[in-house]
């Protein structure tokens, strides 16, 4: 493996430096990105004949584009004509890969290799091993550089949701523990009940709920809407990491819940009316997917319409919250959750909606809700009501 | 009912099977194909596998995620009518309900094999895709019908064909191609989360006729009129019975009468009494139906056109009904604007009460007491 090229990427920030390698050392180089990273893209199927000629080509030792990868760790390099320092820095974080572009053809390499090997075919295995492939590896990239070239890279390929790109770059957050909150795999099969534990995939959809200004679960794959936002944000984010700032805000929003009304929940009497509420505790109610898009889309509009200046400014108003009657407040919000139940066509979407108005007046200091829950929640409904039935 | 896949735009052959997680998928391809899950968040429950089942493909365009509801037949359950929506999500009321979860698999499995019984197709790109929901393979406007038939006494206790003027009375229709924008249909609305489904007598037969009417009906877009004037047929056609059936038990007392020239002038003058609409709605009510009247709104809103018309209002359905009928027929003309909306709730209400007439329909030559799970 030799570093060849060193180019800086200014539109991101970054060092993009070409490397020649074997396929040998390629697959030894990504085998373990793909099994670890189990946020990593699923291979999908398309035509079988794009992909089967490039295995026939790949024996037949054709040269194919450069696979585009970037290394997620800080990365800081004062010589950059000097090309050993990118190589070793690759040999020590190598754990830290990324493939942004070439995944699919990344699979096809494995894939043919593995029949070979299977087949038998030593001689013409050894010979593609050892024939060259091009890389691009990314140095010193923030995340949110990574996902703009994830996208712009990734245009007219199959494409990937903006949300599984998110999901890629903020998975080692579930090891670390920022602002004490804790971030829980769906596969780990547990429960995120405590005050500072999330659901890891509703984190990342309340974060891309801010990204897009838009509470709905739609996964886009529209490249176009998607570079538009990175373009906005691209403004956001000079130095600070806007994923660490969504979790704090809105984990700051959740303790001040639980500080107000440690105790609150729905009364027996309550629920004997109404067997499935949507949270009989306001941490149950808040701590939900629905809730955090809603956070996430509402934070991003106001600061779009220049009410709010920023994530900073929206946690201190969020340590101003106070909560009169919360057994009241709490049966309150209830009610309007069901109603949308009831009466909205898609009760996910309602919800989301719902919450994204909540959140809109009760963040925005020049509405008649803020910092009014129950007054938020009763104009939230109407909102809604407004402009959907 | 057909489910085509295409590939890059070239259809490719498929399976259906369970994968490792209990998840019905497609299989593309042979040997090593891929295979497409289909998501369904909810924990949907086998136990009905290998029983027997008809599952129905409606349309519903206003129909909601909460919509689901058992289904009734004469007063006993037979199924469960469940909107795409409802499969798409557990959000709503049922997802936790454990009958629903029984029939909820039986829907998905039935409408992914394309078992529902309904002239129906759809396409879809598979290329690049790494699951599908059930929204992919249905639009948000279907509805899927799933009848049990082990709750039957025998198969004509639940025919579709014969429980359309029911289905749309509910606010569904059985599925056809392309209807997702067609139909002007009511929203659902099950009480108590059931659906309480009249199927037609066997004294009426023309279910295609029935079905027919119902369609250009729903077909008619907004024009109060012209719904009013497919619904009407309906009742026209019930009517066209009423005379058929008096005429036969007629010519039977004319010829027992033989000489009698006196029981034959009274047998006539009842022929020319039975040639009008209005007594043979009278009969309609009394003696075919058998059911006491409960057309509480279809009255009502009746009274409300007559008065903005200025004309007599009624209490009964001949004295209220039929001069809406002959006012639309043959003066339509003077209808203002501003009644359009109250001939919509005449439009509404009558559907309703059409379903419980075909249902409740007896013919008194037959000697059988009328349904009494009718109404």
């Amino acid at each position: 493996m030799k570093a060849v090229s060193c180019l800086r990427d200014a539109r991101i920030n970054a060092y993009n430096v070409l490397f020649e390698i074997s396929i040998g050392d390629y697959k030894d180089l990504v085998e373990n990105v793909l099994k670890k990273n189990v946020f990593q893209r699923k291979r999908v199927r398309s035509s079988k004949t794009v992909y089967s000629l490039l295995r026939d080509d790949l024996q037949k030792q054709c040269v194919i584009p450069p696979v585009v990868l970037a290394l997620t760790t800080d990365f800081y390099n004062s010589r950059e004509d000097d090309l050993r320092v990118f190589e070793k820095a690759l040999e020590k974080d190598r754990e830290s890969l990324v493939i942004l572009d070439g995944l699919q053809r990344t699979y096809t390499i494995l894939d043919l290799l593995q029949d070979l090997g299977d087949g038998g075919e030593f001689g013409i295995l050894s010979e593609v091993m050892a024939s060259k492939i091009r890389m691009e590896i990314y140095f010193g990239i923030n995340r949110l550089g990574i996902l703009y070239r994830m996208l712009t890279l990734n245009t007219g390929q199959t494409p990937m949701s903006l949300r599984q790109q998110i999901e890629i770059l903020y998975l080692d957050y579930l090891d670390k523990a920022p602002f004490g909150v804790q971030l829980i795999r769906e596969s780990e099969g547990r429960a995120a009940s405590g005050v500072d534990q999330y659901n890891f995939k509703d984190i990342v959809e309340g974060f891309n709920a801010y990204l897009d200004r838009d509470e709905l679960p739609i996964d886009k794959s529209d490249i176009l809407e998607n570079i538009n936002s990175l373009e906005r944000l691209s403004k956001e984010n000079q130095s600070t990491d806007l994923f660490e700032k969504y979790l704090e805000a809105f984990s700051c929003f959740i303790r001040r819940v639980h500080e107000e009304a440690p105790d609150a929940s729905l009364s027996h009497d309550y629920l004997e009316q109404n067997f499935s509420p949507f949270g009989k505790t306001l941490l149950q109610v808040f701590k939900k997917p629905q809730a955090m898009s809603g956070f996430g889309a509402a934070v991003g509009k106001l600061i779009d319409f220049q009410i709010v200046e920023g994530f900073d400014s929206v946690i201190q108003d969020i340590e101003k919250i106070e909560i009169d009657n919360p057994e009241e407040f709490l049966e309150d919000i209830n009610q309007s959750l069901n109603w949308l139940k009831n009466n909205a066509k898609k009760i996910g979407n309602a919800q989301r909606s719902y919450f994204s108005f909540f959140f809109r007046d009760l963040l925005n200091p020049e509405g008649d809700s803020y910092l009014k829950m129950p007054s938020a929640s009763k104009d939230a409904l109407r909102k809604y009501q407004g402009q959907n039935m | 009912m057909e489910i085509s896949l295409t590939s890059d735009g070239r259809p490719v052959g498929y399976k259906i099977e369970l994968d490792e997680n209990d998840s019905f998928c497609f299989t593309i391809g042979e040997g090593d194909g891929w295979t497409i899950p289909i998501d369904c968040p909810l924990q949907l429950n086998k136990d009905f596998e290998g029983k027997d089942f008809d599952t129905y493909l409606l349309t519903s365009p206003k129909v909601k995620e909460n919509n689901a509801g058992q289904v009734f037949c004469k007063e006993r359950r037979i199924g469960w009518i469940i909107p795409a929506l409802s499969l798409a999500s557990n959000l709503h009321d049922f997802s936790g309900n454990e009958h629903f979860l029984k029939y909820a698999y039986i829907a998905l499995r039935d409408c992914i094999r394309a078992k529902t019984i309904h002239d129906w197709r759809r396409a879809i790109e598979v290329s690049g895709r790494e699951s599908l929901t059930v929204l992919d393979l249905f639009d948000e406007s279907k509805a899927f019908l799933v009848v049990s038939r082990e709750t039957l006494d025998s198969p004509k206790d639940f025919e579709l064909q014969r429980a359309v003027a029911s289905l749309v009375s509910c606010g569904f229709m059985p599925a056809s191609e392309g209807d997702e924008d067609r139909y002007n249909l009511i929203e659902p609305h099950p009480e108590f989360k059931k659906y309480k489904i009249l199927v037609t007598s066997e004294d009426i037969g023309e279910y295609l006729v029935i079905y027919s009417l119902l369609k250009s009906y729903l077909e008619s877009g907004e024009s109060p009129v012209l719904r009013f004037f497919y619904l009407y047929q309906i009742m026209e056609m019930l009517l066209e019975k009423v005379f058929s059936c008096e005429q036969v038990q007629l010519a039977r007392e004319i010829v027992e009468a033989g000489s009698d020239l006196v029981k034959v002038k009274d047998i006539l003058e009842k022929v020319n009494k039975y040639t009008s609409e209005k007594k043979r709605m009278s009969l309609l009510i009394e003696e075919y139906t058998g059911i006491p009247p409960y057309f509480g709104s279809l009255i009502d809103a009746c009274n409300d056109l007559l008065d903005q018309l200025y004309l007599d209002s009624g209490q009964s359905l001949n004295n209220c009904l039929y001069p809406v009928r002959n006012f639309v027929f043959h003066r339509y003309r003077a209808l203002p604007e501003s009644s359009d909306a109250t001939l919509e709730e005449i439009n509404l209400a009558l559907a309703d009460v059409l379903s419980h007439l075909l249902s409740a329909f007896k013919e008194k030559s037959t000697g059988r007491d009328p349904d009494p799970g009718s109404g």
